[in-house]
Formats: C-alpha cells, sequence, structure tokens
C-alpha cells in the first residue's frame, strides 16, 4: 500500500494505516460534501435527472491518469510498476452487469452507502447488511462459479496496449469522450424532468 | 454554456496534450553537474584502510568490497570478500545489480583512487546509495596493513597503538607470523647485600 512512498523507506511503514485513515476520511467527506450519500444522486444516473456521479467519477478517473503520466515523465513514479487487477474479460462484463443493477437497485454503491449510514440513512443502513449478505453468498457459493470467476485471464492488460495506442494517445481520447459525455449528460438532464431531492 | 466549464475542459485537453509533448523525451535519472561536483568535493566517501581493516576484522556484515581493477588483477590478489566489477564493463547488469543489494555499504578500490573514484562517480550518478571508495586503494592497504612502518619512539602513543593494530591486522590477513614487540623481560635486578659488620655475638 502507499506505494511508492512506503516500499522505498520514504516513509515508516508504521504510517501505512495513519495515512489510510486520513485518505478515508478525506474520500468520504467528498463523497458526502457532493451529496452521494443520497440514493437518488446515483439513481439519477439511470433515469436521466442526476448525472453527477458520472462527471465526478469521470473527472477523477482523467484527472488521475493525467497525474499518473506526467509523475512517469518526470520520473517520480514508474507506470510500469503501478498495480493494476488482473483482466478476466468475461468475468468483468458479468461483475459489471452485476454490479450496475445493485447500483440501480439500492441507489448506492459500496462507499457511497458508508457516508449514508454515518448520516443516518435508513435505506443506506439496510443496504449495507444487504452488502454484507451479498458477500456471504458470494463466498459460501464460490465453488460454483470458481470456473467462470477464472476464465478468460489476460494479465495486466491496458487499453492502449490492446487498441496499440500511447498512453498519452489513449489518455487523449478519454478526454475527449469524457467532455462529450459531460455535454451529452447536461443535454439530457435538462430534457428530463426535474427531481426535487 | 457555463463559462468555467468551458475554461476546465480547456485545461483538460491542455493537460492532456502536454502528454504528447513529454512522452517523446523520457526522463533520464541525471545529477545536475553543479550537485555532482559538490558530491565529488565531499571527502565523506573515502573510508580509510585502517578503518575497512577494522570492520573486516569485527566481522562487520554491512562491508561489501567492490574491486573495480581488471579480472586477472582481481585472481592475482584481492582483498577478502570483494566481489569483482571490472570498471569498463560496470554498467552490465550482471554487475550493476550487484549495487542494489539492501543494507550493504559499497566500498569501490582498484590499485590507486582513480579508478575506484570513477566507478563512485557513475555508481552515484545512477543514484546508487551507500558508496564509499577506499582511500589510497590496494597499494595503501600493502604499504599500512602488510608492510606496516614501525614508527619513531617520538611519535605519541595513538601512532604506536595503530601500528599495533596495523601488525595484528597483518597477522589476521596473511596469517604470517607477526613480531609484535613486547616490552623488554624484566631481569633480575641485583643487589648485593650488605656485609654484616659486625660478627654475631653472643646472645643475652
Amino acid at each position: 500500500m502507499m506505494g511508492p512512498l512506503i516500499p522505498l523507506d520514504i516513509i515508516d511503514p508504521a504510517w501505512n494505516n495513519v495515512i489510510a485513515i486520513i485518505i478515508g476520511i478525506a474520500f468520504g467527506f467528498i463523497l458526502e460534501s457532493s451529496g452521494f450519500s443520497s440514493s437518488r444522486k446515483l439513481a439519477g444516473v439511470f433515469y436521466g435527472y442526476d448525472f453527477t456521479v458520472l462527471k465526478v467519477f469521470f473527472t477523477a478517473a482523467i484527472t488521475a491518469a493525467i497525474g499518473l503520466y506526467y509523475f512517469h515523465f518526470m520520473g517520480w513514479i514508474d507506470a510500469s510498476l503501478v498495480y493494476i487487477n488482473p483482466m478476466y474479460v468475461g468475468p468483468a462484463i458479468v461483475g459489471g452487469i452485476v454490479m450496475g443493477l445493485g447500483f440501480i437497485m439500492g441507489g448506492y454503491c459500496p462507499g457511497t452507502c458508508y457516508t449514508g449510514v454515518a448520516i443516518g440513512k435508513i435505506d443506506a443502513i439496510a443496504y449495507s447488511f444487504a452488502l454484507m449478505l451479498g458477500v456471504f453468498i458470494y463466498a459460501e457459493f464460490y465453488p460454483l462459479y470458481e470456473a467462470f470467476y477464472k476464465s478468460g485471464f489476460m494479465g495486466n492488460a491496458m487499453v492502449f496496449d490492446s487498441l496499440g495506442l500511447t498512453p498519452a494517445a489513449f489518455i487523449m481520447i478519454l478526454i475527449v469522450v469524457a467532455l462529450g459525455m459531460f455535454v451529452a449528460a447536461t443535454q439530457i438532464q435538462n430534457k428530463v424532468k426535474k427531481v426535487d431531492y | 454554456m457555463n463559462k468555467t466549464y468551458v475554461v476546465l475542459a480547456l485545461v483538460l485537453v491542455l493537460l492532456g496534450a502536454g502528454l504528447f509533448y513529454f512522452q517523446g523525451k523520457p526522463y533520464v535519472m541525471e545529477l545536475q553537474p553543479k550537485a555532482l561536483l559538490n558530491d565529488i568535493n565531499e571527502n565523506t566517501r573515502y573510508v580509510s584502510v585502517d578503518e575497512l581493516a577494522e570492520r573486516i576484522i569485527n566481522g562487520d556484515p554491512s562491508v561489501q568490497l567492490i574491486d573495480v581493477r581488471d579480472p586477472y588483477d582481481f585472481m592475482d590478489f584481492a582483498l577478502p570478500g570483494a566481489e569483482n566489477m571490472p570498471l569498463p564493463d560496470m554498467l552490465l547488469e550482471e554487475y550493476i545489480q550487484m549495487l542494489d543489494a539492501y543494507g550493504k555499504d559499497f566500498i569501490f578500490y582498484s590499485n590507486g583512487d582513480i579508478q575506484a573514484n570513477q566507478a563512485w562517480v557513475i555508481a552515484h550518478r545512477m543514484e546508487y546509495k551507500n558508496l564509499y571508495v577506499l582511500k589510497g586503494g590496494v597499494n595503501c592497504w600493502f604499504e599500512t596493513i602488510i608492510q606496516p612502518k614501525a614508527p619513531v619512539e617520538s611519535e605519541p602513543q595513538e601512532a604506536i597503538d595503530l601500528y599495533q593494530f596495523r601488525l595484528g591486522a597483518r597477522q589476521y590477513f596473511t596469517g604470517g607470523g607477526a613480531d609484535i614487540e613486547t616490552a623488554a623481560p624484566v631481569e633480575g635486578i641485583e643487589f648485593t647485600r650488605k656485609k654484616k659488620s659486625s660478627a654475631v655475638e653472643g646472645g643475652c
């Protein structure tokens, strides 16, 4: 965790949990202050009356990508050493659908539901219990779908490698796509009937 | 459309375009000449042969000697525990990766100072840490540890102690008989008994 500062001994490993808590609090604070602790915010992306979640997370992704690659080019970080979750194509698609359905039905993601719990939202409390129940069921029945879970392994695949692009070209495309999405989302939002919450 | 959004979108596009500029010029880890000169003038990298001998004798596990002379010289004579890293080939993976070892003090040595210093500069520029140079190299090692010069009697006690240490170190490193001078054996003090001045006279 906290690479590269802790593995390189620039920060003592004892700070691991302290930094994790500080980042966690900051993350929770930003989620809550952006209004993500309301289930209607997340569901709004599906029904088209609020695209804040889409905008926030896409902006975060682009900012992180740009920052990471500037750091890489300055020699402060080696992007090839950054940990990437291994890629399983089929399971990733199925997992995305399951997660997406869960988000729409519950109106929370695992992060925002705890900000909801923190300010005492009853639906968030119910959601967090359901989340744990889901994890439990998933773990208990794991042998049933273990073969599928491990299928389509592609290693630490990167989109720009698969497309044969340089990182900079891919990030540029991502920025343009994101900006287009922001404009389109705003237009949809203006057409859909406003929901007050 | 809101003006702020247009500005922010432009900033994003500009930042993205900046990546194209940078990707063509990979960053090279390199010390600035001024900083390098400062580090070269700094003499803290030198380790004296006495210091080295003491650390080896004490079994200091952090000592890692690196012999930057060519392999023939290395085969001929090397300091104990040294690894060979011939200066012309030091950038080969098999050699330079030695400097990745954790928790070691790497002490470069050659016959004199020059080659060891050159290796030090290269490794230092590559941002390896804990690099040292054996002051005087193998020549100085021979002059001081293997054939130490006896101090003159009028020299201070430290010089005599150092000489004693070097003789001990010589025995440690060569296994040869060290003729450590000990103080001359104390001869029995001659004394003469005083002759009794008068014969014993009869008792009371």
